[in-house]
């Protein structure tokens, strides 16, 4: 699952401007592929698209991908009663990561899944990125449970032909 | 800012709006808006007043669901909510409090007037972006040890006084005296803590700032001289809060509440009202750390004020005591607090009872003779600051007995937007916006122009009428109006 610019596999997001805040619109055909949409519309609002890398002997901020090589981390998310109540623990989990490691989703190999109790648990591993210095472009508080929705349209969806998608929206307070 | 509210509102006296308890099945209580009649097609434009109908949904809610002149939609709560929940049937919850735990604002007088200030304001300007840490991400020069934090968390501005990044008769002048009972620092989420450790002492981004003012107004002459304010004199007020600290603490038990409710069986309208019962582990959990955050937000402005009085006493080349720069007050307006109220309709408003009040986007306004007044104003009444936009006035009221009677002493805190952020910059540039102010003699400092065209005054209701209409309703009264010289956009 790595999901890039424009849609892939019928994944996406969109962001749209929400009262005094931002809200991503997210799509993906797992739970999974969703998760990883809202991240990259997580970080779409928060970090600065990188630079192109300049020229061969131009001075500068480096954004060439060894200044932008991934770190491993291990994904650490509160149990929750919903699949929405995750989808909220994942982006605060990134928000997190970006304010304290300067770090952003990169890719991941995530697990979204109901255990005995009765709790939906997220487990796996991201790639994170680091976010160059002054690479923020806006502060997002956290994620909200404001107009929170996670739905399932069984398939076959324009987006995926080929079977169901997922559709989430959550709003980040910024 | 978003879809038209549609319900029920009634006029039930001057500046009073009515939600009747019948507008929906669930509501225990009414909601009551405090507006003027020309402000109440703005406060109909967005979803808030459902907001108040839902908070008089919620388990334990005493008296009224109550909103102040400035409501706008909020998460769960509006901004400018007002609500007191019994402390032992009742409720608590994050989302009557806000994300930025203890956001508040903090006044510095001094003896400095506009004559001595405004030939040297570009300078002024300058020095302070340059010692007040602002913008997003921004981190200070104070690095606090695991040990300091859970000081910080505990003894809030009397850490960052005895620190050196304060006087010692600051916290006389604070409300709580910067350090709000209950603390627990073992209650505050690693995560939480880790956000903590370099941003003591930051502006932050968003709607903070740092602002010099010139007083331009005096409507009470007593009230003034009693706070320490006078015609032409130079302030200056900082808008800042708990930061990433408390954004994570909230964002933590809001997770918490949100089993809770399902524990607790709470049926609720809205999902970020969270809550949990104020005597469950989930509730004394996020008191004791919620106050923690509001100690580290006191410890904050404490922190700021110091890189404030750093930059005039650099500037003007004297050190800060012989400027002048002392607190006049400091006020939280995102927090909630256990205190004692006299009942409505009890004879003689004898009957005091234990509430657990949530104050978002509103201010304490506790009248004079109040024992929670810290004493040098206990004479005067508890001042209220009351930010407007970085275009117009801001105000230092008083609070007054009426609104210790009908809304557990509390009044507005600010403007209240009316755009959105997007909308707003879709209407200004930030550069233009910059040209504008400083056409009208403000000088501006931002880290962003974007940042800056989302604050842009066209984005916030009119402060004067806030303010007009909280004291049409008895909630405060009005002692001087500032003018802003120069701003520091967070």
């Amino acid at each position: 699952m790595r999901p890039r610019a424009g849609a892939v596999g019928g994944g996406g997001v969109r962001v749209f401007g929400h009262t005094a805040d931002i809200g991503l619109a997210v799509r993906g055909t797992t739970l999974e592929d969703l998760f990883a949409w809202a991240a990259v519309g997580l970080t779409r609002v928060a970090v600065r698209p990188p630079r192109r890398p300049r020229a061969a002997g131009s001075t500068g901020e480096a954004a060439g991908p060894q200044a932008l090589a991934p770190r491993q981390i291990p994904v650490s998310v509160p149990p929750a009663p919903d699949p929405e109540g995750l989808l909220v623990g994942w982006l605060n989990f990134l928000i997190y990561l970006l304010e304290t490691e300067g770090l952003a989703f990169g890719a991941g190999t995530l697990r979204a899944r109901r255990e005995t109790d009765g709790l939906w648990r997220l487990t796996g591993e991201l790639a994170a990125r680091p976010v160059p210095p002054r690479g923020l472009r806006t502060t997002v508080k956290a994620a909200t449970y404001h107009g929170l929705r996670v739905e399932w349209s069984p398939g076959p969806t324009p987006e995926n032909p080929g079977g169901g998608l997922f559709r989430a929206r959550v709003i980040l307070d910024v | 800012m978003g879809d038209e509210w549609k319900g029920p509102l009634r006029q039930v006296g001057e500046c009073r709006w009515e939600i009747p308890a019948s507008y929906k099945k669930a509501m225990r209580t009414s909601g009551l808006i405090y507006a003027s009649p020309e402000m109440v097609k703005d406060i109909l434009s967005d979803q808030a007043p459902e907001q108040v109908a839902n908070v008089a949904c919620l388990p334990g809610v005493v008296g009224l669901s109550l909103a102040m002149p400035d409501i706008h939609w909020g998460y769960g709560f509006p901004i400018g909510g007002v609500a007191a929940f019994d402390a032992t049937e009742g409720i608590i919850s994050p989302g009557g409090v806000g994300y930025d735990i203890n956001c508040g604002m903090r006044l510095l007088r001094s003896d400095l007037t506009l004559d001595d200030v405004a030939p040297r304001l570009n300078d002024l300007m300058d020095d302070l972006a340059q010692t007040v840490p602002a913008g997003v991400g921004s981190e200070g020069p104070i690095k606090l040890s695991r040990s300091d934090l859970a000081d910080v968390l505990v003894r809030g501005a009397a850490w960052a006084a005895e620190r050196g990044y304060g006087w010692p008769e600051d916290v006389a002048r604070l409300e709580e005296r910067g350090a709000l009972a209950g603390a627990d620092a073992t209650k505050v989420s690693g995560e939480a803590k880790k956000r903590g450790l370099r941003q003591l002492g930051t502006l932050g981004s968003g709607n903070h700032f740092v602002e010099i003012q010139v007083i331009e107004d005096v409507y009470d002459l007593v009230l003034a001289r009693a706070f320490g304010l006078a015609k032409g004199q130079i302030v200056v007020m900082v808008h800042s809060g708990s930061r990433g600290l408390g954004h994570q603490v909230c964002t933590d038990y809001l997770a918490v509440m949100d089993l809770a409710v399902q524990r607790y069986g709470t049926n609720l309208p809205d999902r970020q009202l969270a809550c949990a019962p104020v005597r469950s582990d989930e509730g004394r959990d996020y008191f004791a750390a919620m106050a923690g955050a509001a100690n580290y937000a006191w410890a904050n402005r404490t922190c700021l004020a110091h890189w404030v009085r750093e930059a005039f006493a650099g500037q003007f080349g004297r050190p800060a005591r012989a400027l002048g720069l002392d607190v006049v007050y400091d006020v939280a307006h995102n927090i909630a607090k256990f205190e004692k109220h006299a009942m409505a309709g009890e004879p003689g408003l004898r009957r005091k009872a234990l509430l657990c009040v949530h104050r978002k986007g509103a201010t304490r306004a506790f009248p004079a003779g109040h024992p929670d007044v810290v004493e040098a104003y206990r004479a005067a009444g508890q001042p209220v600051l009351v930010p407007g936009n970085m275009g117009t006035h801001s105000y230092v009221l008083v609070g007054t007995e009426q609104a210790l009677a009908e809304t557990w002493g509390s009044t507005c805190h600010g403007a209240g937007r009316r755009l959105s952020r997007s909308a707003a910059k879709r209407q200004v540039r930030g550069s233009e916006l910059r040209r504008q102010l400083e056409a009208q003699g403000i000088q501006v400092r931002s880290h962003s122009d974007a940042g800056l065209a989302e604050e842009a005054p066209l984005a916030y209701k009119d402060v004067d009428q806030v303010v007009d209409a909280a004291e049409r309703a008895g909630l405060s009264r009005r002692v001087v109006r500032m003018r802003p010289l120069g701003v520091l956009k967070g």
